[in-house]
């Protein structure tokens, strides 16, 4: 029994101490956030003013000594110097790397080689950025380090695109196993147009068909309009996927080039619906008047998708397509295709009042 | 020492075990969530979700809202859906045949005007009488059609749905403006096999809305909802956070979940005889994946927030959570043949079982517990003192547990902001072990007998809505 009572009583002596160890943690714990914010707000405004200065002084030794001051906040100071990188050019880029090299580099290059791989990806943008030449191993490791570091540093070395850069990046694109596909989109994509040399290069290789597939999406996006003969080639590429999607493709470069139509007007006979149903989407995207037979012919497909991007296409087309709805539409032998002109038409007149 | 003295010594023993079994796995989610929870934040502050916005690769989604008698909110709820941050997406209302004004309060707020659109019937729903669009607001599409519950609706939504991705939200709910841009993450990070996500769920019970936006966070200034706000807590930031990181994860919330369409039209979307389709469309989704031996996977994120409003009435209250129970029990019936089977791997053999004694049985076990506890207490059968002093630490268990959510809770997104917010949920951590939980587990018994008498209802459910919200600031 008082066993029992000692235990309860412990128990309830334990809960206490946890509620008030609880409040007492989260109150000091918001002050502390909300301490810090602060502080960390006048340090990014002063960091920012010390290094406006050395960039726009005639005397930088001057300001050496006020930088220093902030050596004991290198995430603050990195954060800032990294705003700088991205707002500047030229020869500013330069001093932005001395002062890094000079305060910050000792503390990145530790951090490189930390147990903690959110510290490491955090240190591998602005390591990477503000490298040296004699670094170029240090950086290569990190391509072999855990995805989120990889991340990190393909997205830092994106923004230096020197040739040799590029080709990094493209072969690591090419080995890649790890990190998911679609990352490599969103960097390829914010690259712009640099990268066209680079896809061309590898759109010739044998690519697994992920890959390929992810390379000709990519050229629709951008859009890499110099790379439509390669596209032209693959649309006979024994995968629908890489054919549906290379039909896509040819529609958002919007080049009503003949080679171009020709291979869309092949690609709209395809034995996959899918193919065809893009094939008739790309065709009307290009405003391709000798397709209106063909797009008219779509409304009576067996394809739900190929009679919707049919219609749609024939209303790109302008009246002469609208025409050729109504009449699909006034028509009772095949009620699916009337019903789908139907609503398309309606729909039309709805969006445009 | 009589057989009687044997058996009941046994039936104690059982229920004590239970109410430690139950509370240590409890104890183990809320430790795996908070350790998800420092991942998660880490990881955000080096992948800020507000660069997402500008990522080509992010998929479009179709919101799919089911509405039923909703005239009040419907609008705001479809505003504030209209104006999230995401590049691409479709607003899907179905009007689930309201027989208030919920359709001619859309048309005229929002300009609809029928259109004659095709739509591909894969999965069969009720007729659908009409489908409206806006020329002022081209995200919305309004699906008008005839009464068959909430599983038919979303079906019927599916159907219209022209996005790979869907998120099926409720119509009484308010999603964060960053909501769509969080919960859609894991997609870009495991394209091909994340094929489910859920968002967590908060009330909104005490806070500030404008223009169907949360402006504040404010506690709810009646006890009943106090109550539920820590439970909440602990079932989505402690439990929810903890099962998916131990891949058993059996339910995200109808209130707010995003799916990948093609997987969910192969399983031929909501199951209709059910009234918990949240979780037997999970339940399902996971056997036909694995049935198939495809890889996948389903997360939980702590982060993206859907506003409910909680249930301030008794009455509501019991036929919402009667309804829940039903769902679950429904759910594990169901798909009952997964259960201990190693063709399902973890979820069978350890996610279904979990949820089989501790939720649907739970209530059972703790229910017989307490009629034990009290009759032979009455009676002066027992060994009392052993009995209270394993009672009450069970007890003490559990607000420690409650306790540990509210830590859970100051490292989300969007804590409550004032100390005695703190001290309010402290004091419904303790409050909540006493009747508020006894009273429930009584209703979810009474969920299981009309499981079993097969009443099918949904219970209407009285809440003051949104508009107007002004927050409790005390």
């Amino acid at each position: 029994m008082t066993t029992q009572i000692y235990i309860v009583l412990y128990s309830l002596f334990f809960l206490f101490g946890f509620s008030i160890f609880l409040f007492s943690y989260i109150s000091i714990r918001r002050l502390i956030i909300s301490h810090r914010e602060k502080r960390n707000q006048n340090l990014r405004q002063l960091i920012e003013s010390a290094i406006l200065k050395m960039l726009t002084s005639d005397y930088q030794n001057d300001h050496q000594l006020t930088l220093k001051e902030y050596v004991r906040y290198p995430e603050i100071f990195t954060e800032v110097l990294l705003e700088f990188w991205q707002t500047l050019s030229g020869s500013s880029r330069q001093q932005l790397k001395n002062i890094f090299s000079t305060y910050l580099k000792e503390k990145h290059k530790k951090d490189i080689t930390s147990k903690r791989t959110i510290k490491r990806a955090k240190a591998a943008k602005a390591f990477v950025l503000f490298a040296d030449e004699d670094e170029a191993i240090t950086i290569m490791n990190l391509l072999q380090d855990k995805p989120l570091v990889k991340m990190a540093a393909l997205t830092a070395l994106t923004l230096n695109p020197q040739p040799q850069i590029m080709k990094i990046i493209f072969k690591s694109f090419i080995q890649e196993s790890k990190i998911p596909l679609r990352y490599y989109f969103d960097l390829f994509t914010a690259m712009g147009k640099t990268i066209e040399p680079y896809v061309k290069d590898i759109l010739h290789q044998p690519l697994p068909e992920e890959k390929l597939s992810l390379l000709v999406e990519l050229i629709g996006t951008i859009p890499l309009n110099f790379l439509y003969p390669g596209l032209i080639r693959l649309s006979l590429h024994p995968s629908k996927e890489i054919r549906t999607k290379t039909a896509r493709t040819l529609g958002n470069l919007s080049l009503p080039l003949e080679e171009i139509i020709e291979t869309l007007l092949l690609m709209a006979e395809d034995e996959a619906w899918e193919v065809k149903a893009q094939a008739l989407k790309s065709l009307g995207k290009l405003r391709v008047k000798k397709a209106i037979p063909l797009l008219a012919q779509a409304l009576f497909s067996h394809s739900w998708y190929c009679r919707l991007n049919g219609g749609h296409a024939l209303v790109r087309l302008g009246e002469e397509g609208l025409e050729i709805l109504q009449k699909i539409a006034r028509q009772k032998k095949d009620p699916y295709a009337a019903d789908m002109a139907k609503m398309i038409l309606d729909e039309i007149m709805i969006m445009q009042g | 020492m009589s057989l009687g003295d044997v058996i009941f010594r046994l039936i104690q023993w059982i229920i004590l075990i239970y109410f430690f079994a139950l509370n240590s796995s409890y104890l183990l989610f809320t430790f795996l969530s908070l350790l998800g929870l420092f991942r998660y934040r880490q990881l955000l502050s080096y992948i800020p979700y507000k660069e997402i916005l500008h990522l080509r690769s992010l998929k479009p989604i179709s919101i799919i809202v089911p509405a039923f008698n909703e005239e009040e909110t419907i609008v705001e709820s479809v505003h504030s859906l209209l104006a999230l941050e995401y590049p691409n997406y479709e607003v899907i209302v179905v009007n689930d045949g309201s027989t208030d004004k919920t359709l001619e309060a859309l048309i005229s707020h929002f300009k609809l005007q029928k259109t004659s659109r095709v739509i591909r019937r894969i999965i069969k729903t009720a007729p659908i009488k009409g489908i409206y669009i806006s020329q002022s607001y081209p995200k919305l599409v309004v699906v008008d059609k005839v009464n068959g519950q909430k599983a038919d609706a979303l079906n019927a939504g599916l159907n219209v749905a022209q996005y790979p991705l869907f998120c099926a939200i409720d119509s009484d709910s308010l999603l964060d403006k960053y909501a769509l841009l969080k919960i859609v993450q894991p997609f870009l990070e495991e394209p091909f096999k994340m094929v489910a996500a859920g968002g967590i769920i908060r009330l909104s019970n005490g806070c500030q809305i404008e223009y169907g936006q949360v402006k504040k966070v404010g506690f709810p200034a009646r006890l009943i909802a106090q109550l539920q706000t820590i439970e909440y807590l602990r079932a989505f930031l402690g439990g929810r956070t903890g099962l998916s990181m131990l891949r058993i994860l059996l339910i995200i919330s109808g209130a707010f979940g995003l799916f990948r369409k093609k997987e969910v039209m192969a399983i031929q979307g909501y199951r209709q005889e059910t009234v918990g389709e949240d979780m037997d469309l999970v339940v399902r989704l996971q056997k036909y994946l694995r049935e198939k031996r495809i890889p996948y996977l389903i997360r939980f994120i702590p982060d993206p927030i859907c506003w409910t409003e909680a249930p301030e009435k008794l009455k509501s209250l019991t036929r919402q959570r009667n309804r829940w129970h039903r769902g679950l029990i429904e759910s594990l019936f169901f798909n009952r043949q997964m259960l201990f089977n190693p063709k399902y791997g973890s979820l069978g053999l350890f996610g279904m079982p979990y949820y089989v004694i501790f939720e649907m049985f739970g209530p059972f076990i703790e229910f017989l517990g307490y009629l034990l506890f009290l009759f032979f207490l009455l009676i002066g059968e027992i060994n009392s003192q052993f009995a209270i002093f394993f009672f009450i630490l069970a007890i003490i268990y559990g607000i420690f547990i409650s306790l540990f959510s509210i830590l859970l809770e100051e490292y989300s997104a969007y804590h409550f902001p004032r100390y005695r917010h703190v001290l309010s949920l402290m004091k419904a951590s303790f409050l909540e072990n006493f009747v508020f939980r006894q009273y429930l587990t009584l209703v979810r018994v009474k969920a299981f007998f009309d499981f079993l008498q097969g009443k099918k209802e949904w219970g209407e459910i009285q809440r003051i809505g949104f508009k107007g919200r002004q927050g409790n600031d005390k």
